[in-house]
């Protein structure tokens, strides 16, 4: 049986004149890999930011777990368990590693003013738990060793693997990877699609994938949606789209990527 | 080790300063008081622009909202000063919530203009509400503080009482911005789109640090009333604010002993060269544009910024 | 009573407006705030009191002179204090701003003292009754003169070559830049406009209350700023039509609500439109990508 974790019903978005998404249905099943894939400008990342409330849908509807999340905040979205990557990394460059991963835990985030201010052992205890589990997230992303280092010097590609690790820490059961394989080189999307396949199956986490290159989608992949022009031209498993006419088209005809 | 040693010296000198000063000069005693009334205003700023990144101007504003609080107790109400000052902090850091909860969600620049015109407005009821404050007037008369039936009456007792409030208050705020608060501030001041996507809820925190800014200027609002003994709208005007402000970034927003360097330069500075004292908000200015221009993280800025301060990394981990 | 304060509102709000106009064109090309404008404006009516008493020139003549010269204070303030910060960032720029301001305020104070001063012309007393308003010389000229520059402002701006690159600037620097417009020279023109548009408000402010003061820009300056915002900052019509409206309101409400809180009115205007509607009455939306 399948469980539908999140659910887009008819879901548009529309900037003044501008229809960014067009009457879109998507489901994410519970323990999979989703991938969107697309052109650019077929409106995947505005998919991903009415997902996490960025923007909220001119029309349709968005559940999660059965819950309507149309006009949520997105901290509070975040608190459901909806977590992201960006296109454009967005770390704390002047942070370090671990301060970049500690500001996404949920326990830092409900901390006191009183509490912090008498700074009692059980409060140091707790803070040493975080500080555990956030060094466990980077562990699982393998930037464990540089916890101490600042964001900012880290290469490109662990700039992306760190913003996994701090989705992570928000205790993310949905995780939205905008473009994780950007700026990598062979050797690090290898390692790359390994993480992901971890994350899927040893911890999982449902992940909802936005990404070029091809050759890794269809690896990893359970199902794929096609968007083309803000619209949903396909759907299915990687071998039914990889036959499918208006895919083709909508890449052959459009900008040719990956 | 060596910073232990140092933090000693620092406090053995600022315990026998008025040993060493007493007699000198009553003068210098004053502007050591008057240092301590701005680092404890400029480490509150700090906590709204510095950590929080929120662009206000109005904080002369709040230490007047402290001192009029302060002044209106103590002389209508015959209340004792340690209660006094408590409750004008409270006070002070709830007019800080109110104004924070609505412009919070303004931009940098609109920020600025908009807490820029709440600092008027609080001045234009000081100097209006007439029957309360006497207008331009002012309030004479404060009693002075006492403790255990002994009454303050020179500048030494008000020297130890500030420079105990000035710990307290660089312990208190210390804490709160070496915490996941502090943590969250900072997330919140970077970038406070990828905040909200990661959990945290900015409101809340911009409202806690208008909060906790205004509280602490309500402190030293209070301070300043008992210590002068009369409060007037001219001392809580927009070139306060400026003045605060420049403490703040030139010291190093985002750096709480930079607060103090910051408040202890400008202060100092203009008694140094009292011969060209008409040229001191001259020199300010032109120092703040100049600092803009060449330092604009200030003189301690973040590069001394504790890293890892929410916890440490084991020793053997992470292999 | 009605009438008399429409006029007394439409003439304070014609000023807000030559101001306003001063920070919406920094704002539509740079996106900053030029804190300082508000003292741009007191210095430029304190040149307009030096000309006609020190060096005793006919009141036209101090009005060019003192645009003239206040049009180059503009101009060297963003070289010295703003071009420099481009690339900083946005708080950068603002904090230098305030520190020029507070440099403004105490250059009046040396040079010319804390106190009020009158303003030592005839001109300007002598009043018209017409019906049941009163109206005064000055308030004639204010309303004659603002509505004359900004109706030649507007063509500049429309109709002339360079008024064309301005536009074309504050629509995207950038691009500007790469079609051969000298954008740095776009940048100093809007700063020399402003400034010596706000001088011709500050002396005819002076004239108007007959008093100059160092500090007359700050609450100026809000109340313009307040103006620019309602009407919708960086556009041209949006800071004419913010003046007035505001100068309106602020006129009724000191009438009929309270003449010592009336500048709280225009704060609280403030607010409100930053709150409901940041672009203003004529501004455009802008849309925030991610």
């Amino acid at each position: 049986m399948m469980e539908n974790v999140l659910e887009l019903e008819r879901v548009s978005v529309k900037f003044g004149g501008l229809v960014a998404l067009n009457e879109v249905d998507l489901t994410v099943r519970r323990g999979e890999i989703l991938s969107i894939i697309g052109p650019n400008g077929a409106g995947k990342t505005t998919l991903f930011n009415i997902m996490t409330g960025i923007y909220t849908p001119t029309s349709g509807q968005i559940r999660y777990k059965n819950q309507l999340i149309n006009k949520l905040k997105p901290y509070k979205r975040v608190g459901l368990g909806i977590a992201r990557t960006f296109q454009n990394t967005r770390l704390l460059k002047n942070m370090t590693v671990l301060e970049n991963v500690l500001v996404a835990h949920k326990e830092v985030n409900t901390e006191g003013v009183f509490a912090s201010i008498l700074a009692r052992s059980s409060l140091k205890q707790k803070r040493q738990a975080i500080v555990q589990e956030c060094m466990e997230k980077l562990e699982i992303v393998g930037l464990a060793d540089k916890a101490d280092q600042l964001a900012g010097s880290l290469p490109y590609g662990e700039q992306r693997l760190l913003e996994i690790a701090r989705a992570l820490a928000t205790g993310c059961e949905l995780l939205l990877l905008d473009e994780p394989a950007a700026g990598m080189n062979q050797t690090e999307k290898r390692e790359l699609i390994k993480k992901i396949l971890q994350l899927s199956k040893q911890y999982h986490i449902e992940v909802l994938l936005i990404e070029h290159d091809i050759q890794m989608i269809m690896e990893i992949s359970d199902r794929i949606v096609v968007l083309n022009y803000g619209q949903k031209i396909a759907e299915g498993t990687p071998s039914e789209i990889q036959n499918d006419p208006l895919v083709i088209q909508a890449y052959l005809g459009g900008e040719v990527e990956a | 080790m060596n910073r232990k040693l140092f933090v000693l010296i620092i406090a053995a000198l600022l315990l026998a300063l008025p040993l060493l000063l007493g007699q000198v000069s009553e003068f210098w005693l004053h502007v050591m008081i008057m240092i301590g009334i701005f680092s404890i205003l400029s480490m509150g700023l700090n906590v709204i622009i510095g950590y929080a990144g929120q662009f206000a101007l109005g904080h002369a504003a709040f230490y007047g909202i402290g001192a009029y609080t302060a002044a209106l107790l103590l002389i209508n109400y015959d209340l004792s000063f340690w209660l006094v000052l408590p409750i004008s902090a409270i006070v002070t850091g709830f007019f800080g919530f109110l104004l924070g909860t609505p412009v919070i969600r303004l931009r940098g620049d609109y920020l600025g203009i908009v807490t820029l015109g709440f600092g008027e407005i609080v001045r234009l009821i000081f100097v209006n509400w007439v029957d309360v404050t006497r207008g331009p007037m002012g309030l004479p008369g404060i009693p002075a503080p006492e403790l255990f039936g002994y009454s303050f009456s020179g500048k030494i007792e008000f020297y130890y009482l500030i420079l105990v409030l000035v710990v307290i208050t660089y312990f208190v705020i210390n804490r709160i911005v070496h915490s996941g608060i502090g943590l969250n501030m900072l997330t919140i001041r970077e970038d406070e789109r990828l905040a909200a996507s990661i959990g945290i809820r900015p409101n809340k925190y911009k409202i806690m640090a208008f909060t906790i800014g205004a509280f602490f200027a309500g402190i030293a609002g209070a301070f300043w009333a008992a210590y002068i003994s009369y409060v007037s709208p001219d001392a809580f005007r927009y070139l306060d604010s400026v003045n605060i402000l420049a403490m703040v970034i030139l010291g190093g927003s985002g750096n709480l002993a930079g607060s103090i360097l910051g408040a202890s330069i400008l202060v100092v500075t203009p008694e140094l060269l009292r011969y060209v004292s008409e040229y001191r908000m001259l020199l300010l200015g032109l120092a703040i544009v100049l600092m803009m221009i060449f330092k604009p993280t200030g003189f301690w800025g973040e590069k001394h910024r504790k890293l890892n301060f929410y916890g440490k990394v084991q020793k053997g981990e992470g292999k | 009573m009605l009438f008399q304060q429409i006029t007394n509102g439409l003439t304070i709000g014609m000023i807000y407006a030559l101001i306003a106009l001063g920070y919406t064109m920094v704002y539509g090309i740079l996106k900053i705030v030029n804190f300082a404008h508000g003292d741009i404006y007191m210095i430029g009516s304190f040149l307009g009191l030096f000309f006609l008493k020190e060096l005793q020139v006919p009141l036209f003549v101090a009005f060019i002179f003192s645009a003239v010269v206040t049009a180059l204070l503009g101009i060297t303030i963003e070289r010295a204090a703003y071009r420099p910060l481009r690339k900083a960032d946005r708080i950068v720029p603002l904090i230098s701003a305030l520190g020029v301001s507070t440099f403004l305020i105490s250059v009046a104070q040396l040079i010319w003292g804390t106190e009020m001063r009158p303003f030592p012309t005839s001109f300007g007393s002598k009043t018209y009754v017409v019906g049941s308003v009163t109206i005064s010389e000055i308030q004639i000229l204010i309303l004659v003169l603002s509505c004359l520059l900004m109706v030649g402002l507007h063509l500049f701006v429309k109709k002339t070559k360079i008024g064309t690159a301005m536009r074309a600037t504050s629509i995207n620097l950038t691009n500007a830049a790469l079609l051969g417009i000298n954008t740095n020279r776009m940048i100093s023109l809007a700063f020399a406009i402003g400034s010596a548009l706000a001088a011709c408000a500050g002396i005819m402010v002076g004239i108007y209350y007959n008093a100059v003061y160092p500090t007359m820009g700050y609450m100026a300056g809000i109340n313009a700023f307040t103006a620019a915002v309602l009407g919708g900052i960086g556009s041209i019509p949006g800071a004419m039509l913010g003046g007035v409206l505001l100068g309106l309101v602020e006129a009724l409400a000191g009438a009929y609500i309270s003449t010592q809180y009336k500048s709280v009115i225009s704060f609280a205007i403030l607010i409100i439109v930053l709150l409901i509607r940041p672009s203003g009455i004529l501004g455009k939306k802008e849309i925030n990508k991610v």
